[in-house]
């Protein structure tokens, strides 16, 4: 049965999303600005009494509204981004453009407020499908390869999580949000129920960018173009993570991958020469971290997880704005090619600097909230837990790179244009987003399902995360020759599709190639012996037109019946 | 009146000061056993953030390729 007992925060989004192609420069601006507003409010608003449902296909009832415990703070998170993005691109963004990040936004929005497994899947792929259009608007030359890419594996992704979401639904008869557990040892091929788990999680890990299936995103938001990168920095991961504290809170598979994705983003960070392949790569570190916190799965810990990528979400979206708004003003996107520029560049300089305090976990940033509930959860699993401690500690590292090595250091000669207004307003919103829930940890309390009753400002956690920010840069101003960036591009695990397996087919076609030759070649041979034997017998003086004995006729006339009968039976 | 730029050895004595305030703060928690891991954040932030740096510049050897090795042509990194 139908039912509209709410707005869902996804709607606003959707409807200007499909109407940025068709409005004229003036609209277009306005939908880029209001309806991301209109998504926060929403995203306020929601309770959890309401819901928004339909009949699809006459299977049954799709509910795309439900207030999960931690979608609000997702909600405004995704809104705040695409509200600061629109700002940015207000001038710049093309109408498709425009359009495919108001969708995706709409979508990720859909995803954390999805009433069921159906509106779930369905959002979940007009996420990829509309960050793959994005990404195909990039504008740069690799970008049209790079989201053809992206969206065989995000495809790929979606098959594996809807027949996960199939087993599901037929194991239990409905399309509700299910308890899933990782049977381990791995059940049997035949038990489909029991892989459902494992095919859902597997789904959800692609669009976590973990390990072996993170390549994808270095290799496909850095062609984007700087109004998309801001957009697509804050949606994909922090949906699956999302998914992942929804559905596999406290899984300890959660707490190897996290560790995995920490070890493989940071040293993958310090090889890039893009500012935005290292941005992503620091994405899949820092989404690491949170993963480890999921894989904890305390109460704790898992609002620690939720807040931490709050944060994340504003500091990474801030970055990705300087590192648009560099590319803007100086028309170059590598480390190689910049240096020395904070003189001449303040604003996006200081933006830079808050959003790397926020990377750092800095306090007065909204990510030392959620790190410090993070670390409060470690301490609470005592010793045993210290290993996740230190390994959460690796991400940190990263935090000097992106202002280092673009606005400190060797003085490049480089024509600078002058800062848009837009893009500065754009630093502004996102610097208060890092900046707000630092300062004030109370503001973010209507959107938790709980209170904080834990904010991070005791001397324990100030101390600590002081003593990390320093001392980690002690040991980057120590190594600081062997961190400087060098020119060319560092392979990853997209090396074996890209080209271990294009090798290989061109392998196996040359193979086919000449099995063809050969094939050709013998059949010019049998058919030219052939023709010219059966010549040689249907000749005046060839052997059929000779006079055969009755006795050799006869034996081959009862060869021919033998073998009509053999066939025959 | 401006400022003059700072020196070297200035800069590496604020740091430095900086970092010993840190301990100091740290050793004070840990007399008042506020701390469940003593100096294990300042370790493993400099220690960590060294393995790292040393980690990825090794392995730069085996992965840093001087072109766009995917798309063969050189896009200069």
């Amino acid at each position: 049965m139908d039912e509209v007992l709410g707005f869902p925060p996804f709607l606003s989004l959707l409807i200007a999303g499909l109407l940025v192609p068709f409005v004229p420069k003036l609209a277009r601006q306005g939908l880029l600005v209001l309806a991301p507003i209109g998504a926060l409010v929403a995203s306020v608003m929601v309770r959890a009494d309401q819901s928004f449902s339909f009949t699809i296909l006459n299977i049954a009832p799709v509910n795309f509204l439900a207030l999960q415990d931690y979608a609000p703070l997702f909600g405004v998170a995704f809104s705040l981004v695409v509200l600061a993005a629109g700002i940015f691109g207000i001038n710049t963004a093309k109408r498709g453009e425009a359009s495919a990040a108001l969708i995706a936004a709409a979508a990720a929005l859909g995803v954390v407020f999805a009433g069921d497994m159906i509106s779930f899947f369905l959002f979940w792929e007009l996420l990829a499908v509309a960050s793959a259009y994005l990404i195909f608007t990039g504008g740069f030359k690799h970008s049209a390869g790079a989201a053809q890419r992206y969206l065989i594996l995000h495809i790929i992704g979606g098959a594996v999580l809807l027949a996960g979401i199939a087993a599901v639904m037929v194991d239990s008869g409905t399309a509700a949000f299910p308890v899933l557990e990782l049977s381990l040892p791995f059940p049997a091929a035949t038990d489909l129920t029991a892989w459902a788990p494992w095919l859902i999680i597997t789904g959800i890990l692609i669009n976590l960018a973990a390990p072996p299936f993170s390549a994808w995103l270095p290799d496909s938001y850095p062609e984007a173009s700087p109004f998309g990168m801001i957009v697509l920095s804050a949606l994909t991961t922090k949906c699956a993570l999302f998914m992942l504290l929804e559905l596999f809170a406290g899984n300890t598979l959660l707490l190897w991958m996290g560790f995995a994705m920490i070890i493989y983003g940071t040293f993958f960070s310090f090889m890039q020469n893009d500012i935005r392949r290292m941005l992503c790569y620091s994405i899949i570190a820092q989404v690491g971290v949170m993963t480890v916190a999921v894989g904890i799965g305390t109460e704790e810990a898992l609002l620690g997880a939720a807040v931490l990528a709050f944060g994340h979400i504003a500091y990474k979206a801030l970055l990705a704005t300087a590192a648009g708004a560099v590319m803007q003003q100086t028309g170059k996107r590598r480390f190689t090619d910049l240096g020395g520029l904070w003189r001449v560049m303040p604003v996006v300089f200081f933006a830079t600097i808050i959003g790397s305090l926020g990377m750092a976990g800095i306090p007065l940033t909204g990510a030392f909230i959620g790190k410090s509930l993070v670390h409060n959860a470690v301490d609470s699993l005592g010793v045993t837990y210290l290993s996740v401690l230190f390994t959460g500690t690796i991400a940190v590292a990263l935090y000097l790179i992106f202002p280092w090595f673009i606005f400190m250091g060797e003085k490049k000669d480089i024509a600078i244009k002058p800062l848009s207004l837009e893009a500065s307003i754009a630093l502004g919103v996102l610097s208060l987003f890092v900046l707000v829930p630092g300062f004030y940890p109370a503001a973010i309390n209507p959107l938790l399902p709980a209170p904080l009753t834990h904010s991070g400002y005791d001397a324990p956690h100030l101390v600590h995360a002081l003593e990390l920010a320093a001392f980690g840069a002690l040991g980057f101003f120590l190594m600081l020759p062997w961190v400087k960036q060098k020119k060319g591009i560092t392979l990853d695990i997209d090396w074996v599709y890209r080209v271990l397996l294009t090798h290989l087919l061109q392998l196996g076609n040359r193979f086919l190639h000449h099995v063809e030759i050969l094939c050709r070649n013998v059949w010019q041979i049998l058919s030219r012996r052939g023709s010219s034997a059966l010549g040689r017998a249907f000749a005046p003086a060839g052997i059929v037109a000779d006079a055969w004995p009755i006795g050799i006729t006869m034996l081959i006339a009862t060869i021919l019946l033998c073998i009509f009968l053999l066939l025959y039976y | 009146m401006s400022l003059r730029k700072p020196t070297r050895i200035e800069i590496i004595l604020a740091g430095a000061a900086v970092l010993i305030f840190l301990l100091l703060l740290e050793a004070l928690l840990v007399k008042k056993g506020g701390s469940l891991f003593p100096f294990a954040y300042a370790w493993f932030g400099f220690s960590i953030t060294v393995v790292c740096i040393a980690g990825a510049h090794h392995l730069q050897a085996l992965l840093k390729r001087p072109k766009d090795y995917y798309q063969a042509e050189d896009q200069n990194g």
